[in-house]
């Protein structure tokens, strides 16, 4: 077991004058679940096979432990990957596929190789498949073949190349589970590549946040969602996606407030502190940003002390525990979650508020002004939406 | 932990014990030579070496077994262009009717184009019949249609050649029985041509069938169904959904009966020895008569395999280039 | 594996198939002379080693090209180097691929006749040229020409069925598959 650092790491691709991973450095501590997530094409997956080192870093530093590995083979790397095709070998039992890397790289025994296979499948409850053949097995069958051939060998490190994106819904949040649990108990170092935003809120220890080849942010799951270090990752983490809109600092009666820049629909009042605190003057072009969570709707603009907006209810989409609700505030669609007791028809018109508190704002260049403030109550109860229904 | 001893600490102790092979630490630059070199050597020496020989062959006067003459230049392709044998066209204004055309490319043009046009369109049709047969039959089918693709091209020649023959022709019998006057077969230069295309038509047009078949296989059943709900009709969803999903396999089809035909030999010479006269000797075996049969002229017939290799990879390589096979 | 010119090489490789033999016989021909082998069967042996390589390049790349990239990776992760996994998991995977091609191969050259009407004479003779010999301008030899045809059609027939799923793929060079 070990820890894993890239530092300064750059993979272009000289043919293509394309930059596919831009100067990363992260560091992933021993034992640790580390989820690299990002749109495709963001260079998530290039990053983790350079550590394997079926990629070669242009620049930059890779090491495994305390071994800097840039010209290891991926055989002298010790680690172990699992591919998103699964990769079994098609012409081996499970059994072989399983013990494929102890047979060719260890002088272990055929009787201790057995061993381990057989306690492998006992682990992933595989045990009675180990004389099939891949083409036999379903598809999360061979995702556990797959994670057993990763975890007998006990390498330094498991690789993840996005290994649930092939199976059904169900299968991915059971399998999700199970390898968090294989990962906590063995407390290998791992790598998880995923473009699902909601695999890596939920398995990883701590989550990088990947975009154009460059790392964007990195940080536990709550701290990420909670306060995102710049537009993209805001928009990228969370599902449904945070509320966002372009404004303008707009200066009316002496007071400042945001005013939505393309159609003027919505102008929200800024307090005097927010101004101070950061640093708005008018005419300086802000993103609004706010979580479904956080904005609140009622029927009448009364059930709000603060300030509220007109919209018309688009959409009403019942989740069981809540309601979406789409919104359309002059060309703008908003998406707020509310209780489910809460249902509006479509057409009707509707207000939605939300509180200073729970907005996020960022500069033009996307970078983070202000996250949504957590320690105030009135955003962690979110009950009073449906006030006057 | 799975309670077993430290993996890692055996992992790289294997590799004294194994292979000479799996203990190099080859790296992939090398690699990728070693295994390149051998092909790439063979490969020179089946296209470079030949292709730059030839081109050196057909500057000189050449005989094939003794040798090198005098350099001639461009003498060879010159005496080519000036070879009946080779092309031939007499027009005389006052009769514009009698005109003459004829000569290797001539035929050559007339028997690739009949040949492989009427193997397309009849392999297109044969495919299409076979898809829509039921899974009981197609098997059965698929099998018939292929066989005459399977038998050895000199056996096909000879089959037909004793089938067509004056006196004890299977064909000529059963063609009187049913009150046709048989043709003359091989006797009018016709004729000739129009009997070498008919047997390499029976031999071939299973290669077009097979090929069209596997396209027509690959087309999802989906695009039919969308074509019928929209309401199309027949001809539109032959048009539409048919000849898109397997264009691509017809012009693949297409380049292997070109090149096969820029080189078709055994049937040609066996049934009509390429005559009457030299009404159906294609370049192929105008080729193989210069060189090969007689004086061993390798310097006129060097010329004639330059233009034959430059018209055969250049009209096939330009089919493969425009479909993308190469991807 | 990177290879630079990739594309380049292999249309270079599918153009030497696409020239006919014949003009590709000439020039050997006079090096054959050269060399002192003249006519005969080792020329014959070589002109046919020659034509059908590229044949087999394509057919072979075509199944590899199949495979997965992340079957070798998978292998080379796990403790192979190159030429392992080439070995224990690339090439048993492309093993049908291998005799499909191999088949193709012996095929073509059972059937040609072209080649070997020069290069084959009296007891060097190929079946083809056999065949057509027993078929004289005035006389048939029925016996001997039953035989001669039986023995040339059956084994590409028998081969071609045994391989029937890859006979397009190979007659195709791969880029159709069957």
């Amino acid at each position: 077991m070990a820890q894993i650092a890239l530092n300064h790491v750059t993979k272009e691709y000289s043919g293509a004058d394309i930059v596919a991973v831009d100067d990363v450095s992260l560091e992933i501590d021993d034992g640790e679940f580390l989820v690299l997530v990002g749109p495709s094409g963001c260079g998530k997956s290039t990053t983790l096979r350079t550590v394997a080192g079926l990629e070669t870093a242009t620049e930059g530093d890779v090491s495994i432990g305390s071994t800097r590995v840039n010209g290891l083979e991926p055989r002298d790397r010790d680690v172990a990957m699992v591919f998103q095709n699964y990769a079994l070998y098609p012409h081996m039992n499970v059994r072989h596929n399983i013990g494929f890397g102890l047979r060719l790289a260890t002088d272990m025994s055929k009787g201790e190789i057995e061993d381990r296979v057989e306690e492998a499948a006992g682990l992933l409850e595989i045990t009675d498949l180990l004389d099939q053949k891949p083409k036999a097995l379903s598809g999360g069958q061979q995702q556990r073949v797959a994670l057993g051939r990763a975890i007998v060998r006990e390498p330094q490190a498991f690789l993840f190349d996005e290994p649930l994106s092939n199976l059904d819904a169900r299968l991915r949040k059971q399998m999700r589970t199970e390898i968090a649990r294989i990962q906590e108990q063995l407390d290998v170092t791992s790598i998880y590549v995923t473009h699902d935003q909601e695999e890596a809120m939920t398995m990883g220890d701590r989550i990088a946040v990947m975009n154009d080849g460059k790392l964007q942010q990195v940080g536990r799951p709550n701290e990420v969602y909670n306060d995102p270090a710049n537009r993209f990752v805001a928009g990228f983490i969370g599902s449904p996606s945070m509320n966002m809109l372009e404004s303008e600092v707009a200066e009316s009666d002496g007071n400042a407030e945001l005013q939505s820049a393309e159609d003027g629909a919505l102008t929200y009042a800024l307090s005097a502190e927010m101004t101070d605190e950061y640093a708005l003057t008018p005419g300086d072009r802000v993103t609004i940003g706010a979580r479904p969570e956080d904005v609140r709707v009622a029927v009448s603009p009364d059930a709000f002390d603060s300030q509220s907006h007109e919209t018309t209810v688009d959409v009403v989409e019942p989740l069981g525990s809540d309601n979406l609700l789409y919104l359309s505030l002059g060309e703008t669609t908003w998406t707020a979650r509310v209780p489910p007791s809460f249902e509006p028809s479509t057409g009707e018109s509707a207000y939605l508020s939300f509180p200073p508190e729970a907005l996020h704002l960022f500069d033009e260049r996307g970078e983070t002004l202000k996250s949504r403030d957590l320690t105030d109550p009135l955003t962690t109860s979110r009950v009073t939406a449906a006030g006057t229904d | 932990m799975l309670g077993l001893s430290a993996v890692s600490e055996r992992y790289r102790k294997r590799r004294d014990g194994q292979p000479l092979l799996n203990r190099l630490e080859v790296s992939d630059s090398t690699l990728r030579w070693i295994f390149m070199l051998p092909s790439i050597a063979v490969l020179a020496f089946i296209s470079i070496f030949p292709l730059v020989r030839a081109v050196w062959m057909s500057l000189h006067d050449w005989n094939l077994t003794s040798g090198k003459g005098a350099f001639v230049g461009f003498g060879n392709y010159a005496r080519l262009l000036n070879d009946p044998e080779f092309f031939r066209f007499e027009f005389d204004p006052s009769q514009p009717l009698e005109f003459v055309l004829s000569g290797s490319v001539v035929h050559q043009a007339v028997y690739t184009g009949f040949s492989v046009t009427i193997q397309l369109v009849l392999g297109v049709a044969l495919a299409m019949y076979l898809f829509s047969l039921s899974e009981r039959w197609q098997p059965i089918f698929r099998t018939i249609f292929v066989l005459p693709m399977l038998v050895t091209p000199i056996a096909t020649a000879l089959m037909w050649r004793l089938m067509i023959d004056g006196s004890i022709g299977v064909l000529n019998f059963m063609l009187e029985a049913v009150g046709i006057a048989p043709p003359a077969w091989t006797s009018s230069p016709v004729m000739a041509m129009v009997t070498v295309i008919m047997v390499s038509v029976w031999q071939w047009t299973p290669l077009v069938i097979l090929i069209v078949f596997a396209g027509l296989l690959s087309i999802p059943e989906s695009r039919y169904e969308a074509a019928r709900v929209d309401g199309a009709p027949r001809w539109a969803i032959f048009r539409h959904v048919t000849l898109p999903g397997i264009k691509y396999m017809i012009a693949i089809a297409l380049v292997f009966r070109l090149m096969r035909s820029f080189r078709a030999f055994p049937i040609i010479e066996t049934i009509t020895s390429h005559g009457p006269g030299t009404s159906t000797q294609i370049m192929n075996i105008q080729l193989y008569r210069t060189v090969f049969v007689g004086t061993g002229d390798a310097g006129l017939g060097a010329a004639l395999g330059i233009v034959l290799i430059v018209l055969t990879v250049g009209i096939c390589m330009s089919i493969v280039r425009r479909v993308g096979m190469m991807q | 594996m990177d290879v630079p010119r990739k594309t380049d090489v292999g249309f270079w490789i599918l153009s030497t198939r696409m020239a006919p033999p014949l003009a590709i016989l000439i020039p050997l021909v006079g090096f054959y002379f050269t060399v002192g082998i003249g006519q005969g069967l080792v020329g014959l042996t070589v002109t046919h080693l020659l034509i059908t390589l590229p044949l087999i390049i394509w057919i072979v790349k075509g199944f590899i090209d199949e495979l997965p990239d992340s079957l070798e990776e998978s292998a080379m992760v796990d403790g192979c180097n190159r030429i392992q996994a080439l070995r224990t998991v690339v090439f048993p995977l492309v093993a049908p691929g291998v005799a499909a091609a191999a088949f193709i191969a012996f095929i073509f050259s059972w059937n040609n006749y072209v080649l070997a009407l020069y290069l084959t004479t009296g007891a060097s003779s190929t079946l083809p040229i056999a065949v057509s010999n027993s078929v004289g301008t005035y006389s048939i030899q029925w016996g001997q020409l039953g035989a001669a045809v039986i023995v040339t059609i059956l084994p590409p027939i028998v081969l071609s069925l045994l391989i029937r799923n890859y006979l397009v793929a190979g007659m195709t060079m791969g880029a159709v598959k069957g």
